[in-house]
């Protein structure tokens, strides 16, 4: 420890690299931490019981693509009947700002023609009013329920339940409201939206005989990826799909959802990691050669040690402590960088950044790793120095 | 005590081989003050290392205190070290940074079993060499007599059984000089084995035996029935202002 006082640049500077190292990895743990709980979270979103399936194919995901509608209801109809272990099916067509009024007051809505499992389906239950039924749906009745968003545009905050609405231009009796549900992940208004049955949407207001998505609630976790491919397989045929021609459709299972979010992440971690690694190595070589050349230094003290009865295992764990002492420091310093820069980092994104145990541990673990690898050469130099030589 | 018997060390250089020393042989009895002389080149330095056990012969016994030292490994040998040899270099080799007390804690860091009184040895060790005043000092705030005398504290600090002293004046002024050899004459005075390596005559004469190197071997072994006195010499030097041996000079 004396000596380590004794070049306080050069040891700065061993520490450095370590500290650059443990930094960097501090902010990928807390970040790839955060990702993780984030890709829970919308993967909860998603539902980890729900497949989606859209019109249209391709690699892109998705939003559905309103200019894309390949699906009937009879492929609906058919997923419901013949895959086991569907629960629930609710297929659905969405049209974004689509103008709605009420009296004199007016606003763009996203209007959603949907099955009447809808509710189910989304697992998003009207707060008052009802949603509508089976009757209403087979009669294509021009009923609507409607988010919390439209409630206060057009109603200014005024009970809605059985007022009617104008949603392109034709009447709706508002049937229930929704409670809120506030921003999606991707950032849209999840309350301004209208549901209206989907015969209704189809036949009266869209004039379409094909609608964008299906929504399908299995019975159990682990029953999603069979029943997801069970419905592939159908709609492929039902399309008269052969090898090698492409989908027109698309399935999106909870684990493409997390596969997405962690692919995002886990690029800019990739990278962090990169910068961890190599500037651990970078510092665990800086301080093999600063330790060589301190052994060159004291030769004169490694001798003296070894005359006045030092083992050459002592010398060999003075040296190997220093290494480690000075890796040590450095990973204590990288972790309070890390930490601030985790926390400046949260802030600046407004993403959420996790302080937890593991980059303690693992930035401690590192560091003595490092010091113990890279200064194991340097000690076993000072540890074999003959004696004589060494006090000459 | 100690006894070499047929010491020789040969070094080698690829296919050329020296040979420095060509078969020493002597005994030293415990309590006597003996002083190895010899112009570079004779081995003087090999024989040193040999004695202090930091180098090994080539051929020859080596007995120390009933001890066969090249019949151990490097682990028991450097704790021959430790035990039985106190070392006094040329150049003092204290640490810079540590206190005088903690070099002459140092080599007590490396027995085999760390006494419980260590701090009270290298207290009276630094007493008997009269730095008691100078304990917290480093070896930059000392004079070289006072840094040497640190060196002396650190090698008596085990209570070895031989005092190596390799030319423990040669870096010193004479007063710095005459009292450093004032102390080694008052350490043997108290029935410490000490050997002395030099190649200056004047200090050889405080010793009570002298043996001459030439060419790697024994060339003469004589004792001086009345060897110089440091301490009169240093009183005659000084005209009386000298202190009792192993006192404060600044002589800085």
């Amino acid at each position: 420890m004396i000596a380590l006082g004794r070049n306080k640049t050069r040891s700065f500077l061993v520490m450095l690299g370590v500290v650059v190292g443990i930094s960097a990895l501090t902010v990928v743990v807390s970040m790839a931490k955060s990702a993780n709980r984030k890709v829970m979270q919308r993967v909860n979103n998603f539902g980890p019981t729900a497949i989606m399936l859209f019109a249209g194919g391709g690699k892109n995901l998705p939003g559905p693509d309103p200019t894309v509608a390949t699906l009937t209801l009879d492929d609906a109809k058919a997923v419901e009947t013949q895959v086991r272990g569907v629960k629930s099916i609710c297929p659905q067509v969405m049209r974004p700002m689509v103008p709605a009024s009420y009296r004199d007051r007016s606003y763009e809505v996203t209007v959603i023609g949907a099955g009447t499992a809808w509710q189910d389906a989304w697992d998003w239950y009207v707060s008052s009013g009802d949603f509508y039924d089976e009757q209403d749906y087979a009669g294509m009745a021009r009923v609507a329920v409607i988010g919390q968003t439209v409630v206060r545009e057009l109603f200014q905050g005024a009970s809605p339940i059985g007022e009617t609405i104008r949603i392109a231009n034709a009447n709706f009796k508002v049937k229930g409201v929704l409670p809120a549900k506030g921003t999606s992940p991707m950032g849209t208004d999840m309350d301004e939206r209208v549901i209206i049955p989907l015969t209704t949407a189809m036949r009266r207001t869209f004039n379409v005989s094909t609608f964008t998505m299906v929504r399908v609630r299995v019975s159990a976790v682990g029953d999603v990826q069979r029943v997801a491919s069970e419905i592939r397989a159908l709609i492929r045929e039902r399309h008269n799909i052969r090898p090698p021609d492409l989908d027109d459709f698309r399935v999106v299972t909870p684990d493409i959802i997390a596969g997405l979010s962690q692919m995002v992440a886990g690029t800019l971690n990739r990278v962090l990691l990169a910068v961890t690694i190599l500037s651990l190595v970078a510092g665990g070589i800086v301080l093999m050669n600063l330790m060589l050349l301190s052994v060159t230094e004291r030769r004169h003290e490694i001798g003296l040690r070894r005359a006045l009865g030092g083992k050459r295992r002592d010398v060999l764990l003075q040296f190997l402590f220093e290494s480690v002492a000075l890796t040590s420091s450095g990973g204590i310093g990288g972790l309070v960088l890390g930490i601030a820069a985790s926390l400046l980092v949260g802030r600046l994104t407004a993403k959420t950044t996790e302080i937890s145990w593991e980059p303690v541990a693992l930035a401690f673990g590192l560091s003595l790793l490092v010091g113990l690898v890279f200064g194991l050469l340097p000690a076993r130099r000072a540890a074999g120095l003959h004696p004589v030589e060494a006090l000459r | 005590m100690l006894e070499m018997i047929d010491i020789t060390k040969t070094y080698r250089a690829g296919a050329i081989e020296t040979p420095v020393l060509r078969g020493v042989s002597f005994k030293v009895a415990r309590g006597e003050f003996v002083a190895i002389m010899g112009a570079s080149g004779t081995g003087k330095t090999t024989l040193m290392n040999i004695l202090g056990c930091l180098d090994v012969p080539t051929g020859g016994k080596y007995l120390l205190d009933g001890v066969d030292v090249f019949q151990n490994n490097d682990d028991a040998i450097s704790s021959i070290r430790n035990e039985k040899i106190g070392f006094v270099f040329q150049q003092f080799h204290l640490l810079d940074r540590a206190s005088a007390l903690d070099n002459v804690l140092l080599p007590l860091t490396y027995a085999d079993k760390y006494p419980a009184d260590a701090s009270a040895k290298c207290v009276s060790s630094l007493q008997a060499v009269g730095l008691g005043d100078r304990m917290d000092y480093r070896p930059n705030q000392l004079s070289g007599g006072q840094q040497q005398r640190v060196a002396i504290a650190r090698a008596l600090v085990t209570s070895p059984a031989l005092i190596l002293a390799d030319e423990p004046t040669g870096n010193l002024d004479r007063q710095s000089g005459l009292e450093i050899m004032s102390i080694l004459q008052k350490l043997n005075g108290e029935g410490r084995t000490v050997v002395l390596i030099t190649h200056d005559q004047n200090i050889a004469e405080h010793a009570g035996r002298i043996l001459v190197l030439r060419e790697g071997r024994i060339f003469e072994d004589s004792k001086r029935e009345a060897p110089l006195n440091a301490e009169k010499e240093l009183f005659a030097l000084t005209g009386g202002a000298q202190l009792e041996p192993g006192g404060c000079s600044n002589n800085r």
